[in-house]
């Protein structure tokens, strides 16, 4: 891209949005932190899955900066730990989603009629359903009765692709009406018209010709939705539905601290605050990047 | 208008119809069945005695004849026996919708009173210090997650301060101030994950609103700036936050899944959960389909609403 | 322009030409499907190396006809053959092949130009397509083009935005030209861009024509621009073919009344008969309820009965076989 590309346009209209930009500061260091745990581990002297039941629930000390949770493992190496997974979840669920409903507008938009109508009545279906019993529904259902093989089934990592798959399904709907709308419009400019006439496929146009120029949104849309990703894996997790124990995540160190919330109250705060942080950060960053895509909006 | 409200409705009949399916099959597909249940509970009982309950009470029968059996009976009035609750699914679903009605209604009513006069406030000082600071307290509702607030709440007011219950719900024949002190913390934990979207809502209505030209012709007639935003934008605005509102009252009643559950407070959304987790096919079934229909109605409304209020909409013509 | 240069074999010929939308219009209480009738029974031939000039006021399809004509629609009714092949019936597929005989440049420059993509992208995407030569081949064919249409090698990192209206228009006419097309549908080129810099964007129509040998139908509703550039000029009205003759003798000899009428409304242009011709009232009739018989005979101070039941076909007028006019009293006006 040259220096006048619509893209550097944007930047430099991003550039003037400071939350957002602190935002994004924030959430590369913590992307930094988190992909470093181990190196952050070392330097601290501690280990995120050494039992030490002669520490539990310890105060925040020199030796356990935030103290220890209820078997004596260091909460702070947890929390990044934890990080990898709520943000590798949200970052990845989301793309997931914005690459369905992509996909959906897409064909909806451009070819229009009955397959339009039959993708946006679905759409709509979808969108009218209560999530959240549903998401804990499909979390709770029993793989093995849905044909996936034991070894798989039983095996450490499934929960981490399952929460994935089960919040991408329920959440490409924005995106996929977002994206038909824009196609919609894009497909009556004349430039469509101008690359059938040079003899471009169906394909070619959808995604040479109306994609770029639908990216802005769409990244307005994923990164609005990460927020909201990690939202909804925390939730999971904290019921006991999601990221499922030992792994750690933001929401499941939350499980015991409820029950713990007498003894240690202190264990409650730092997994949410983390949480809270990061779903901020991303919304703020949201906000600012559609400021900078579409500078008539006004906020 | 009544052609299109029919529309909506059979619409929703439909979707409602398709997700009683696909609920059945997810429920089916969940860990344990009736029978492992009986097992678990009857040492005596051999594999052949499993087999033998399982073809007399139809579960062998392919999914869709399941279903066909099951919505036959549920249709002539017959929804089924709680596990958990040991009576009849209805008679342990009523209260729970009346307690979640009476929590719902609280936290809504908070929510609607502080988010339309705050973001008419700030929609009327746009980019000032009242702005931002509104717009960051929007910001961090929406961020918020709910079940974190609920902890920290109860950390603080009935740890520390021990001036609220930490959950449950008060006795029947309690007084109300009894009554409020249980509903507090819940409503609150409601209220301010709403207020964030709602406070967003109205100020882009708002906005939206002020920048039209009828607004403009009044200011240069003179009106104070005040009765022009309160009395003649407010009301126009009301249209898309209206809508919302009647969209989000549908998903309260399932997204209060979470609060419900930190806060034992026995709503429709506790039950749900309880429900899923107990393995109470009957009770979980109903009961989801029951959220679906109400989630649905809200949408109904909100669509409803929109038409209603806004004349520029042409009724009786199929949204295509 | 030279007449001995115009071959006598049709490189596109049309015979009963018609194309139908349909349309929902709400009447207050329920939509209903409207069928506009945008282009009837059109039958043209556009001959090698000549410049056919289509005229006519906004809405009469001319553009519709343009845009059959360079493959973007199916013909409700009537065939359209490219250098004597059948187009009917073939998929979009099947009529890429023929899209390299034939191309479009659009009225307007901004939206015709996808605004995501370089000169370079826009301008090879017609060689990638077809895969032709390879890509080093392909980027000289670029530069070429660009010099052709008088913008340079140093354009093609650039993006649409960063161009004039003409330059803009520029970059399509070279688009148009990447798969040598024999023929070229210019569909109002020069109405959206500045005054100035139409006659610049005129003569280049006229530069490359020579350079490359090509064909053009060249739809304007401005008679000066197509007086200025046609070889024959066909008028056009409520989707019919009203008058079609040489440049010449269309503007010094115009028979059907239509045609004289919208000559008197140029006061510029008032040779000859156009003085016969009385400037028109009100609008012309919606094409989703076309007049029956002659489109023109609401409007016409000369429609009798014949004219209101039945539609006239073009005739030959006696003294030009070359010259003909749709009108039943085309013998009263000689």
């Amino acid at each position: 891209m040259t220096h006048n590309s619509p893209l550097s346009l944007a930047i430099c209209r991003f550039r003037k949005h400071q939350l957002a930009i602190a935002s994004l500061f924030l959430l590369l260091t913590m992307i930094l932190m988190v992909l470093f745990a181990p190196l952050f581990e070392r330097f601290l002297g501690v280990d995120a899955n050494a039992i030490d039941l002669f520490n539990r629930m310890g105060q925040p000390s020199a030796a356990h900066l935030l103290g220890t949770d209820e078997l004596g493992r260091d909460v702070l190496a947890r929390l990044l730990y934890g990080g990898r997974i709520s943000l590798a979840t949200g970052l990845i669920a989301a793309c997931i989603a914005a690459s369905i409903g992509t996909v959906v507008g897409l064909f909806a938009g451009y070819f229009g009629g009955k397959l339009d109508a039959l993708l946006m009545r679905f759409t709509d279906g979808v969108i009218a359903l209560p999530l959240l019993p549903l998401l804990i529904v499909l979390a709770a259902i029993d793989l093995v009765k849905l044909g996936v093989p034991e070894t798989i089934a039983q095996s450490e990592n499934i929960s981490f692709y399952r929460i994935i798959l089960i919040v991408a399904l329920v959440g490409w709907t924005t995106v996929a009406r977002l994206v038909r709308g824009a196609t919609l419009s894009f497909k009556e400019r004349e430039f469509v018209m101008a690359a059938i006439g040079v003899g471009a496929t169906h394909l070619h146009i959808m995604f040479r010709h109306i994609l770029p120029n639908l990216i802005s949104p769409v990244i307005v849309a994923v990164t609005l939705s990460v927020g909201n990703v990690i939202l909804l894996e925390s939730v999971l997790s904290f019921l006991g539905l999601g990221i499922q124990p030992p792994m750690p995540s933001w929401g499941n160190m939350l499980t015991n601290a409820q029950e713990l919330i007498w003894q240690a109250p202190l264990l409650a705060v730092f997994p949410g605050l983390m949480i809270f942080i990061t779903v901020i950060c991303f919304n703020f960053l949201g906000d600012g990047l559609q400021d900078a895509f579409d500078p008539k909006a006004e906020f | 208008m009544s052609r299109f409200i029919a529309w909506r409705l059979l619409q929703g009949l439909l979707v409602l119809f398709i997700m009683s399916f696909v609920i059945y099959a997810l429920i089916g597909l969940m860990p344990g069945d009736p029978i492992d249940l009986m097992i678990s509970s009857d040492p005596n009982m051999t594999a052949a005695d499993a087999a033998r309950l399982r073809s007399l009470y139809g579960l062998d029968l392919p999914i869709y004849e399941r279903y066909l059996n099951w919505i036959s009976t549920a249709l002539s009035g017959d929804l089924g026996y709680s596990r958990l609750f040991g009576q009849p699914v209805l008679q342990a679903l009523f209260p729970a919708l009346i307690n979640s009605v009476m929590l719902l209604g609280l936290a809504f009513t908070i929510s609607v009173c502080v988010a339309i006069p705050l973001g008419t406030l700030a929609a009327s000082r746009p980019r000032s210090f009242l702005d931002y600071s509104v717009n960051l307290a929007a910001f961090a509702g929406i961020s918020i997650p709910s079940f974190w607030l609920a902890l920290m709440l109860i950390i603080i007011f009935a740890v520390f301060l021990g001036w609220l219950p930490a959950g449950g719900i008060a006795p029947q024949n309690a007084n109300i101030i009894e009554t409020l002190k249980y509903m507090i913390l819940p409503a609150t934990t409601l209220s301010v994950v709403s207020i964030g979207s709602h406070i967003r809502y109205v100020r882009a209505a708002m906005i939206e609103v002020l920048r039209q030209d009828y607004i403009r012709t009044a200011k240069a007639k003179g009106a104070k700036n005040t009765r022009i935003i309160w009395k003649h934008a407010l009301r126009n605005a009301m249209i898309p936050v209206v809508t919302i509102l009647a969209l989000d009252f549908g998903y309260l009643f399932s997204g209060a899944l979470v609060t419900e559950t930190i806060y034992s407070w026995p709503g429709m959304g506790k039950l749900i959960f309880d429900s899923v987790m107990g393995n109470d096919f009957n009770l979980a079934l109903v009961a989801l389909l029951f959220a679906t229909a109400l989630t649905l109605t809200g949408n109904l409304l909100a669509d409803i609403c929109y038409a209603w209020l806004d004349p520029r909409i042409v009724i009786g013509q199929e949204p295509s | 322009m030279n007449k001995s240069a115009i071959s006598s074999s049709p490189i596109m010929s049309t015979w009963g030409l018609s194309k139908t939308f349909t349309t929902k219009i709400s009447d207050g209480h329920r939509t209903l499907n409207k069928t506009v009738y945008a282009v009837s029974d059109v039958s043209l031939d556009v001959y090698k190396g000549e410049t056919l000039g289509l005229v006519g006021e906004s809405g009469c399809g001319k553009t519709t006809l343009g845009r059959l004509m360079a493959l973007f629609y199916h013909p409700s009714q009537g065939t359209l053959r490219i250098n004597g092949q059948n187009m009917k019936g073939l998929s979009h597929k099947h009529l890429k092949p023929y899209r390299k005989n034939v191309q479009m440049v659009f009225q307007d420059p901004v939206a015709a130009l996808n605004p995501r993509h370089t000169v370079a992208t826009i301008l090879t995407e017609p060689l990638n397509i077809f895969s032709v030569g390879k890509p080093v081949q392909r980027r000289k064919r670029v530069v070429e083009l660009l010099d052709a249409v008088g913008l340079s090698a140093k354009d093609l990192n650039r993006y649409p935005h960063e161009f004039s209206g003409g330059q803009r228009q520029r970059i399509t006419i070279a688009r148009a030209l990447t798969l040598q097309p024999d023929f070229i549908v210019a569909d109002e080129p020069v109405s959206a861009l500045d005054v100035s810099v139409q006659s610049q964007i005129l003569n280049l129509f006229k530069d490359l024509k020579q350079q490359f040998g090509l064909t053009y139908l060249f739809i304007s509703h401005d008679l000066a621009v197509v007086h200025h550039l046609a070889d024959r000029v066909a008028v056009m009205y409520l989707g019919r073919i009203m008058e079609i003759a040489d440049c010449d003798t269309l503007f010094r000899e115009p028979t059907h009344p239509y045609t004289r009428a919208l000559l008197a409304s140029v006061p510029a242009l008032k040779p000859g008969k156009a003085r016969l011709g009385k400037i028109l009232k009100g609008d012309p009739p919606s094409p989703i309820n076309p007049p029956r018989g002659c489109p023109f005979n609401p409007r016409c101070e000369f429609a009798s009965d014949l004219c209101r039941t039945e539609v006239a076909m073009l005739r030959p007028v006696q003294t030009d076989s070359q010259h003909q006019v749709a009108c039943h009293h085309l013998e009263s006006f000689q």
